[in-house]
Parts: structure tokens; sequence; C-alpha cells
């Protein structure tokens, strides 16, 4: 088909619409009274609250750290600490997002908007990957000194701990969008709720193969 | 229902526009109550937009581009969240006829087809060009170089080309 006939058959579908297509004003006027805010702003006091809460519970660590630097068994202090410098990653992450968030507006260019928006779903994933990464904390922070006088408990612990920290380790690395069709990662990140992020992640990449594919095409055009 | 002056105004920009809204929402939704979902989401962020038009851009580049920023985040998502905050049950935007034509084998049909089967930014692209916007028109709607336009346009056009006559022979 020709360009002129694809034009040609575009003009008549919009002939049609222009005799054919009827406005309905009183649903369209229902519109006008709906108060709601929109779709990405009514996320808002979600994220302020979880970085307010985030913060609070920031606080109360470095506090916990503080007061217990004295006294606090090696392994309880280090895991605080360790928690308290991987939950300030995700805190800034929250308020990346809400960055995000306030700077996204869908009247701005499609690509700009849609990059903004895929970024704020995407980041959902390094959240979940930094939490993978303080899982071994949990089996640390509330070992007692007197557990090392016990050869087969310490040996226990020491294992447990191994696992958690290979465990975890390997899921801060693994856990990508290249293995989104993994079982294991389906298994983990099942739910109507990582399929956005999944495929938002697929949309950055579009977005970036659209512009450097599109960018590279045309300097081979300039070349040959 | 006594309205204001903004939404009065706002209902003609609508009235004016309408095909927009439904060619957009019909290239992004084949199923009927998915698009007359979108509609209705696209003409709601239009609203909430509203205020804020920015006059230095033209007021088609401006529904352009939300009508096609929400078009894409609808069809991304999972759940509609009409079901949850919109209290319309009816339609904006009625088509008095069958809104495609029963043939089909028709080349309307078909260019419809075939663009419902392109990527979310490469249907964009694609409404934009056949609805005879210039290269740095559709430059400034979808924020990449006219160059690259150029070159997308051109690949896509040829990949629409080869669907055609492969169906026709």
């Amino acid at each position: 088909m020709q360009e002129s006939e694809l034009i040609e058959l575009w003009r008549s579908y919009d002939r049609k619409l222009e005799e054919n297509l009827v406005l309905n004003r009183q649903n369209a006027a229902a519109i006008t009274l709906i108060k709601i805010k929109s779709i990405v702003g009514s996320m808002i006091p979600m994220k302020i609250f979880l970085i307010v809460v985030s913060l609070l519970w920031l606080s109360l660590l470095c506090l916990v750290l503080y007061r217990t630097y004295d006294y606090a068994t090696p392994f309880f202090w280090y895991s605080i600490a360790i928690h308290v410098v991987i939950f300030a990653f995700v805190t800034g992450v929250h308020i990346y997002q809400l960055v995000l968030i306030y700077q996204t507006d869908l009247s701005e260019a499609l690509f700009t908007t849609q990059d903004r928006l895929a970024r704020l779903k995407g980041s959902t994933l390094l959240v979940t990957r930094l939490m993978f990464l303080h899982a071994p904390i949990w089996t640390t922070f509330s070992i007692p000194q007197r557990m090392f006088e016990n050869p087969v408990w310490s040996t226990v612990q020491i294992l447990i701990t191994i696992i958690f920290v290979v465990a975890a380790l390997w899921l801060f690395f693994n856990t990508r969008y290249e293995n989104r069709e993994k079982k294991w990662f389906k298994f983990i990140l099942r739910g109507n709720q990582w399929e956005p992020v999944v495929k938002s992640i697929e949309m950055l990449r579009e977005i970036e193969q659209y512009k450097t594919g599109a960018a590279d095409m045309s300097q081979k055009r300039r070349v040959s | 229902m006594l309205l204001n002056r903004d939404a009065a105004q706002f209902l003609n920009v609508v009235d004016s526009n309408k095909g927009i809204i439904y060619k957009v929402a019909n290239a992004y939704c084949r199923d009927t109550e998915d698009r007359k979902d979108l509609i209705q989401e696209i003409t709601l962020q239009l609203w909430l937009a509203f205020p804020r038009y920015d006059e230095q851009f033209m007021l088609t580049t401006w529904i352009y581009r939300i009508a096609l920023n929400v078009a894409i985040s609808f069809f991304r998502k999972q759940t509609r969240r009409d079901k949850i905050t919109h209290p319309l049950t009816e339609e904006i935007l009625t088509l008095t006829i069958e809104d495609e034509p029963l043939d089909l084998a028709s080349d309307l049909t078909m260019l419809h087809e075939f663009i419902r089967q392109l990527r979310e930014f490469d249907r964009a692209l694609m409404l934009l060009y056949l609805e005879g916007h210039s290269q740095s028109e559709i430059a400034t709607i979808l924020g990449i170089t006219a160059s690259n336009v150029s070159t997308k346009v051109g690949r896509i056009k040829e990949q629409l080309r080869r669907k055609f006559t492969t169906f026709k022979s």
C-alpha cells in the first residue's frame, strides 16, 4: 500500500468519526464534578507516611546505637548498624520516588512522563533487593557472647548465618529484570503487584532502545 | 446540571477534540468496555490538568500528550482504577454507527489491526503520523528528536506495507 493510500484511508476514518461521533455532554459534565486527585498524585499521602515512619524508625535505631555503644554485644550493635545503613538506602529510594511523583505531569512529552512513571514503578524492585540484603542481620543481632562457649551452638549459628548471607547476596544480585522468566523469580515475586513492576522495567528498556536504536539507524544512514 | 465557566469551556474543548480521544482509546483498547473506561480516564485526566494548560503549546498537542500518556499507563496497569473511584457507567463518547466496518478484510479494519499490533510507542508514533502531524510536531508530543521520528516512521511504514502485501497476497 502506498503512503498516499494509507493517509487517504485514515482520512476516511476521520470523516466517519466526524459524522458519527457524539459527545454525551451530561456524562462528560459529571466528570468535572468528581473530586479526586490525579492517579499519580493519589500516591503522595502514602509515600509521605512511609517516609515519615521510616525516618522515625531510623532515628530510634540511631538513638539505640548511640546509647548502647558502650555495653551492647558487637553482634547486636553491628547488626543494627547494618540494618540502619540498608534501611537508610531504602528510605532514600522512597524519597526519590516521592520526587518522581511530584515531577510527573501527564501533559509533558510522552517519553518524559513514561520514563518517570516506569522509573517510579521499577524502583520498587530495588527496594525489594535491599530488603533481601539485610535478611542475615536477623540471625546475628541476638547472638550472646556466651554462645561461643558451646561449640555445637556456635557451629549451628555460624552455619545459619552463612546460609542467610549467601541467600541474601544471591537474591540481591539475581533479583533482576533479566531473570523475570525464571521459576524462582516468579515464585518469590508472584502476585498482581509485581507484573506492573516488571512491565515498567520493560518499558524503560524500550524507551532506551527507542532513543538509541533510532539514533544508531540515522547515523548509519548518514555514514552510508 | 449547573456548570461553572471552566467546566463549560472544558466541555467545548472536549467536544471539538473528541475524535483525538476516541482514536487514541481505539488504538490502545480493542475491547469495548475497556475503551469506554479509557475514554473516561482520559477525559478525567484532561479535566484535572485543564487549569494548568500551558498556552505555549497547541491545544491538540496538550490533548495528545495527556491522552497518549494515560492510554499507555492504562494499558500497563493490571487493575482498573475506575472500579474504585469512577461512579460513571455511561459512555462519554458514542459512535452512532458500528465502530468498525463489518467487512473484516477491508483495508481500514486491517489498518486498525496492524496499528494495534505495534508496540506502544510505535503505535503512538503511527497514530500521530496518520493524523498528518509534521515530524517536529510529533517530536514535541513524544519528546524525541525529529530525526528520530523520521527514522522510526520510515521503519513502521515499511512494516505496515509488508503486512498489507502479505495479507493481500
